[in-house]
């Protein structure tokens, strides 16, 4: 009986140390790179150069990109990267974009762009597709864009239309600002941005929200309405587009707490769009009163929102003083107010106040 | 010049015969003679027990675990190539041997599942020498030797399990020196030890490590040492009496004649006999007052045997390796608890005693089972039922209702406390004694001791009612883990192990 068991057992073991040896030599990324190297032959149209050349051996390929602390495989299958003879070549023997030019692989890496775990050398391993417990996709279609902001904190990014938009979006057409902080600007009453592009999966709050678990559909989510992904939320829904709520998306997953050498970082080289605001407003309209986005709060002339008071008829109710005081700091003058504090300098505040004033006597006449 | 050439053609002979220096195994002298030639070959007797021999007897767990330990140790050098303890270091080396290394990613899970496998089997192993009745004297100090062995392995897989600097591994050890922190007195400073620090970090990681490759396993190697020593000086693995043959006195001298007539006389006693293949000490050896009928030749009986078991064990975790990957989740993020953060395995049934009672859960009940198995041998002294499993029909019986009504206990504990809501709902400002008393972990336990003394008095056998509290205990650790690595949940709520988790 031992016999027979021993007999079993060796040649089990050698059957299954067979099979790992096997496993272990016939790797994944063999077959990319004889592909390749037999492409590289059939490429060169000299016959004597064809039988001099010995193709390059089979090994794992890897970029040390120290700055970064990363090591990239991704060359491990994607060998064409560089050569200009690959350009009409699938995947993964295609050559790279010539963004490479502003971006050295050798400073670089990959992964700092694309996403992805470049310790693998597996295609499911690298995170092509998602993979769990690994928590940097690898970016899809105009989402890489994601990974320019990281470094590109211009308001118009070069070959980034949509991050750019997005962050003129933030600035002005939404006010993001108002109510959220991104590294030390903006205000206290939203969650601070700085980080979200870095936040794991698990911290979202899924609870309201149906279907597929992913960060970018929550963020699109939420942007198309807050309230739908947390009821009790007090952003106000702007009613954005699908393609702004992915551009806005697109925006916070660049903000990421990757902590990037500085030389890597490329800093806004003109003023931003800056609004100019110091005309005087013609009486009964300020430019201001649209750019604040009060209408997102209160109600005038039976539109905008229900989180304060309708102001139509606000001018019979206070005065100057109040209205300016209340401008300039709204919770020291109604303590527990939801309004934010809008930092306005005087002039603004004046300009408000005036603004709010004159609604009385539009509304006298047109009676 | 003639000598070189004379020496030159010898050589393959003279190298074989100064390396090997016996030849074919041929005589039953040449067998037992081997036996103390060979450095590696003398940890093992000349002869032994055939009951030794019978794999339904010890279930060879013991060797099993020692088969484990040596893949270990094995796999563990190996890996020591690749692995680099430091906090920005370690993951991305445990990504490395998943990629790149050859054979790295075999050589990891292997590497744990013979862990996970090692704890495991001492356990049985422990189990099975309860169940035998090997640890009556003369092994009662063995017995402790091996209760040490298995706080060894706990504490060698624990270590490991920090390793590989993942979410796994960084909340379990933080759960895991947490509870550490409860014992009175000395628990805090015991975890500052540990951990290097206040926290989990690089100086734990470091501490962790060389915990893991060198102080345990240099440890646990020296109590090995011990252990075997030990199987030796005691006469082998136990067996029963019935199973002896009784040997005629042998000193008796030629002129005598046996009491009972007719046995032969193999041993007669003569001055001129030298024992020059016999170590002169004291202590029992198979052979004392006993027939060699009942012995055989450890090569190649028992030889012969440990490799195959050895062979099968390597094919089965290598097999297991091929098919399973040791888990790796996420780099260790101390800002982000996993939900439900959980112990490795072997502790999860501490663990959910310490969710219904800190003191209970994490000093008292494990400091009373550590003391209460130590005693065992010097409780229980037998002889009763020593060498065989499970003595007497009765014996079969206690066990059988023990398993049963431990089950049935715990369960029903569980669910009294999970409706009602323990002590804290009807009684908001109960002192924490009482909690500490009345919650399943305290009341299993004194369900335990009352069971035993009952059993004991109504069937006035000690080893019977040993082996219905020994066999609760049993039970009751493996059922109490069962709950904790199957049934519990985010903030370690009840789910049945169908019902899906919410996610985080």
């Amino acid at each position: 009986m031992v016999q027979r068991i021993f007999a079993l057992s060796s040649v089990l073991l050698l059957l299954a140390a067979a099979w790992g040896a096997w496993g272990d030599y016939s790797r994944e990324w063999k077959q990319y790179q004889r592909r390749y190297n037999a492409l590289v032959l059939e490429k060169i149209a000299d016959e004597k150069v064809r039988q001099a050349i010995r193709p390059e051996k089979l090994a794992v390929r890897q970029m040390v990109v120290s700055q970064l602390r990363r090591v990239e495989r991704c060359v491990t299958c994607h060998v064409a990267y560089d050569n200009p003879a690959f350009s009409d070549q699938e995947e993964p023997l295609r050559r790279h974009p010539d963004i490479l030019k502003y971006h050295p692989v050798e400073k670089f890496g990959c992964t700092i762009c694309h996403g992805g775990q470049g310790m693998a050398t597996t295609y499911r391993g690298a995170a092509h597709d998602e993979l769990e417990f690994w928590e940097e996709p690898m970016w899809k279609g105009e989402y890489i864009q994601s990974a320019c902001g990281k470094c590109h904190k211009e308001t118009s990014v070069p070959g980034a239309p949509t991050l750019s938009v997005a962050r003129l979006l933030y600035k002005q057409e939404f006010s993001c600002d108002t109510c959220h902080k991104i590294n030390g600007e903006g205000g206290s009453d939203g969650p601070d941005l700085s980080h979200i592009g870095s936040k794991p999966l698990h911290a979202f709050d899924f609870t309201h929200l149906e279907g597929k678990r992913s960060r970018v559909r929550w963020l699109v989510e939420h942007f198309k309405n807050p309230q739908a992904v947390i009821p009790d939320s007090e952003m106000p829904n702007q009613e954005l587009t699908d393609e702004q709520a992915r551009a806005m998306t697109i925006l916070m997953l660049s903000l990421t707490d990757s902590n990037l050498p500085s030389e890597y970082i490329v800093r806004e080289t003109q003023a931003s769009g800056q609004s100019s605001g110091a005309a005087t407003p013609a009486l009964g309209e300020t430019r201001l009163f649209e750019e604040k986005r009060c209408v997102l709060c209160h109600t005038l002339r039976g539109r905008g929102g229900k989180v304060g008071p309708d102001l139509t008829q606000v001018a019979s109710r206070r005065n100057a003083d109040w209205l300016f005081q209340h401008f300039k700091n709204p919770r020291r003058v109604v303590p527990g107010s939801k309004m934010p504090d809008l930092r306005l300098t005087d002039e603004e505040a004046n300009d408000l106040t005036r603004y709010l004033l004159s609604l009385k006597s539009q509304k006298a006449d047109s009676r | 010049m003639q000598e070189f050439w004379r020496n030159a053609r010898a050589l393959p002979g003279n190298v074989w015969r100064s390396t090997i220096r016996h030849g074919p195994l041929d005589t039953d002298l040449d067998r037992a003679e081997v036996m103390n030639q060979n450095f590696f070959l003398h940890i093992l007797p000349v002869s032994v027990h055939r009951n030794t021999l019978r794999f339904s007897y010890s279930l060879g767990l013991g060797a099993i675990a020692f088969i484990l330990f040596l893949i270990l140790i094995g796999t563990g050098i190996i890996l020591m190539f690749y692995y680099v303890p430091a906090v920005d270091q370690a993951y991305p080396r445990m990504k490395d041997l998943e990629f790149v290394v050859s054979n790295g990613k075999l050589l990891r899970n292997l590497h744990r599942w013979a862990a996970h496998g090692m704890v495991a089997v001492v356990f049985l192993h422990m189990c099975r020498v309860f169940y035998t009745g090997s640890f009556r004297p003369p092994r009662e100090f063995n017995w402790v030797v091996g209760v040490v062995l298995f706080f060894l392995t706990l504490g060698l897989s624990f270590t490991g399990y920090l390793l590989p600097w993942d979410q796994l591994a960084f909340w379990a050890i933080t759960v895991g020196t947490n509870i550490v922190a409860y014992l009175p007195g000395v628990g805090k400073q015991l975890r500052f030890l540990l951990l290097g620090g206040n926290e989990v970090g690089q100086e734990a990681l470091i501490r962790f490590y060389v915990l893991h490759i060198a102080i345990l396993p240099v440890l646990a190697l020296i109590v090995l040492g011990v252990h075997f020593w030990r199987i030796r000086k005691d006469g082998g693995l136990s067996r029963p009496e019935e199973a002896e043959s009784p040997l005629v006195s042998m000193t008796a001298t030629p002129a005598s004649r046996d009491p009972a007539g007719g046995s032969l006389q193999i041993f007669p006693a003569d001055p001129r006999k030298t024992y020059g293949l016999m170590e002169l000490v004291k202590g029992r050896t198979p052979m004392v007052d006993r027939g060699p009928e009942d012995t055989l030749t450890a090569w190649p009986h028992l030889v012969f045997r440990l490799f195959t078991l050895s062979l099968l064990t390597l094919v089965i975790f290598l097999i297991v390796s091929l098919f399973f990957d040791a888990p790796l989740k996420e780099l260790a993020n101390p800002n982000f608890p996993e939900n439900p953060a959980k112990a490795p395995w072997y502790f999860l049934g501490l663990q959910e005693l310490v969710s219904y009672s800190a003191f209970m859960g994490g000093v008292f009940i494990p400091t009373l089972t550590v003391v209460a198995l130590m005693l065992i041998p010097y409780i229980d002294r037998g002889p009763a039922g020593t060498g065989v499993w499970f003595h007497s029909r009765r014996a079969r019986k206690i066990a059988l209702l023990s398993a049963i009504l431990t089950t049935a206990v715990i369960w029903l504990l569980l669910f009294a406390n999970m409706r009602t809501g323990g002590v804290r709902r009807f009684y908001p400002d109960s002192p924490q004694w009482l909690i500490d008393l009345l919650n399943p972990g305290t009341l299993t336990v004194l369900y335990l001791v009352v069971f035993f003394f009952i059993a004991g008095y109504l069937t006035d056998s000690l080893r019977e009612a040993s082996i219905g509290l020994f066999t609760g205990f049993l039970i009751g650790f493996t059922l109490f883990t069962v709950i904790g690595v199957f049934l519990r949940g985010p903030n370690w709520e009840f789910y049945w192990f169908w019902q899906s988790w919410p996610a985080p």
